[in-house]
């Protein structure tokens, strides 16, 4: 599995690294950026998933894509 | 009661009504809808009575959703100052005449807003906030296809501001109603009514489709209300929701014995839980600490909750800490101070509407009417009466000036 952040409609609230800093971070601007792209285990794909769920703008997908 | 001779409907037009109503036009949800709303929100009939669908399910709010012919306006006011003052412990006759009187035409006032300006003009109402009927009980039966549901409501929020605009003429607010089951579509709901001139928006009160409305999730929803100052109504809702699920695995999850005792059971339990939830979870979410310019209302919701709202509100945090922190920042003003600064109550007209603004304040207490639906008032000023002894100054802020100020107006 694969998370992304859409880095055109991500406005820095900053709940993907609130809740899962295994997989993302802040950048300088306060926006999230992924630290860890592939996924390979089911508490990192939990955490992608989570910030998924709860990023205000519907900024990131977890996806299979390779 | 001194008049205001500054009123837009005249001199003898002077009250603010927060809580008005029209009877939906029958294309309300269709009339701007694509060929996919048209097909899911459609009429049916069973030979005797029409009915309205959305997708598979009915909605069963209302004893005849096309308002013709109509139960004539205040006729269960008696009976509900009978119920409230402990009085009227005896079961009506199911007989419809008994329950909702004599019915009647639809009346035009109920329909067509210039009709309704003069109708205003004859009650003394300068200005009112203007709810569904209808459409306050239907956004449960698309909670499962939540796309649907914004398609829908964007249809009927266009068909609003056909019919009735706004803020027509500045004298009628009609709310756009807008579901909270998705962030985003919530969001882009909210920029095409802003961007149509709403100057009021209306919640339906409870949890926003598994979550607190003061979520952060809900943030780009409540910084577009906090940046245009909008006010928010969350007012009374009928049809499914989350409640009916908690109800049923709360208290059915074994077998159920005795179908009317449920239904009783239920009715009660549920009475003001969605108000008292949602202002619970707004104010410990810090949700006004995070918008410093949010405003909500309560509407047609009564004001039996709010004591204890307080009292919850102010025991909030541990046993012995009012330690309360949410999403990263603490809640530092006083939780009950901030319901008094921030939302306003509009009590039913045979509750104790004095003892309200003792507790909350004079400033957070609406008149509403619910003029024309059975429950209120026969004719708007017959609030007044919920007022007997107040000092004039009181009379005019509960029935104008605190509606006013919640558009800016000082």
């Amino acid at each position: 599995m694969r998370v992304h952040i859409d880095a055109k409609v991500c406005e820095g609230h900053g709940r993907c690294y609130v809740l899962s800093p295994l997989v993302f971070a802040a950048d300088e601007e306060g926006n999230g950026e992924v630290l860890v792209e592939e996924l390979d285990s089911p508490d990192l794909i939990a955490a992608a998933d989570l910030a998924s769920k709860n990023c205000p703008e519907g900024a990131i997908t977890v996806s299979d894509g390779a | 009661m001194d008049r205001l001779v500054d009123g837009s409907g005249g001199v003898d037009a002077w009250m603010f009504d927060a809580d008005n109503h029209y009877y939906e036009a029958e294309d309300a949800f269709t009339r701007h809808g694509d060929a996919a709303v048209k097909g899911y929100v459609r009429w049916v009939s069973n030979g005797h009575r029409r009915y309205i669908m959305f997708g598979p399910r009915m909605a069963t709010s209302l004893p005849n959703p096309t308002f013709d012919p109509i139960a004539k306006p205040g006729v269960f006011h008696d009976r509900l100052i009978e119920l409230e003052s402990g009085n009227g412990n005896r079961a009506l006759s199911r007989a419809a005449k008994q329950r909702y009187g004599e019915l009647e035409p639809i009346a035009p006032a109920y329909r067509d807003r210039d009709v309704r300006l003069r109708m205003m003009d004859e009650q003394g109402v300068d200005r009112c906030l203007l709810f569904p009927t209808l459409g306050v009980g239907v956004e449960g039966l698309m909670s499962h296809d939540v796309e649907m549901a914004y398609k829908v409501f964007h249809a009927f929020n266009l068909w609003l501001d056909d019919d009735w605009g706004y803020a027509y003429k500045n004298r009628i607010h009609a709310a756009p109603h807008i579901p909270l089951l998705d962030p985003q579509l919530a969001a882009r709901e909210l920029d095409a009514v802003l961007g149509r001139g709403a100057a009021l928006i209306a919640l339906r009160p409870g949890p926003a489709n598994g979550r607190s409305p003061a979520d952060p999730v809900w943030d780009p929803f409540w910084a577009r209300i906090d940046e245009s100052g909008v006010p928010v109504a969350y007012h009374a809702s009928a049809g499914p929701d989350d409640y009916d699920v908690a109800f049923r695995h709360l208290w059915e999850r074994q077998q159920v014995t005795d179908v009317r005792y449920q239904a009783t059971l239920a009715a009660a339990l549920r009475d003001s839980r969605g108000i008292l939830d949602t202002v619970l979870a707004l104010i410990l979410g810090n949700l006004f600490g995070r918008f410093p310019n949010v405003r909500v209302s309560s509407v047609e919701l009564g004001c039996a909750w709010v004591p204890y709202c307080l009292h919850v509100l102010d025991h909030a945090g541990t046993l012995l800490d009012r330690n309360i922190v949410a999403f990263g920042s603490a809640v530092d003003d006083r939780p009950s101070d901030i319901f008094k600064a921030r939302v306003s109550v509009s009590p039913f007209p045979e509750e104790d509407v004095l003892a309200l603004i003792d507790l909350i304040g004079v400033d957070r207490v609406l008149f509403g009417s619910d003029w024309p639906h059975p429950e209120g008032n026969k004719t708007p000023r017959d609030y007044v009466a919920c007022l007997q002894g107040a000092a004039p100054e009181v009379v005019r802020k509960v029935m104008r000036e605190n509606a006013l100020a919640l558009f800016g107006v000082a």
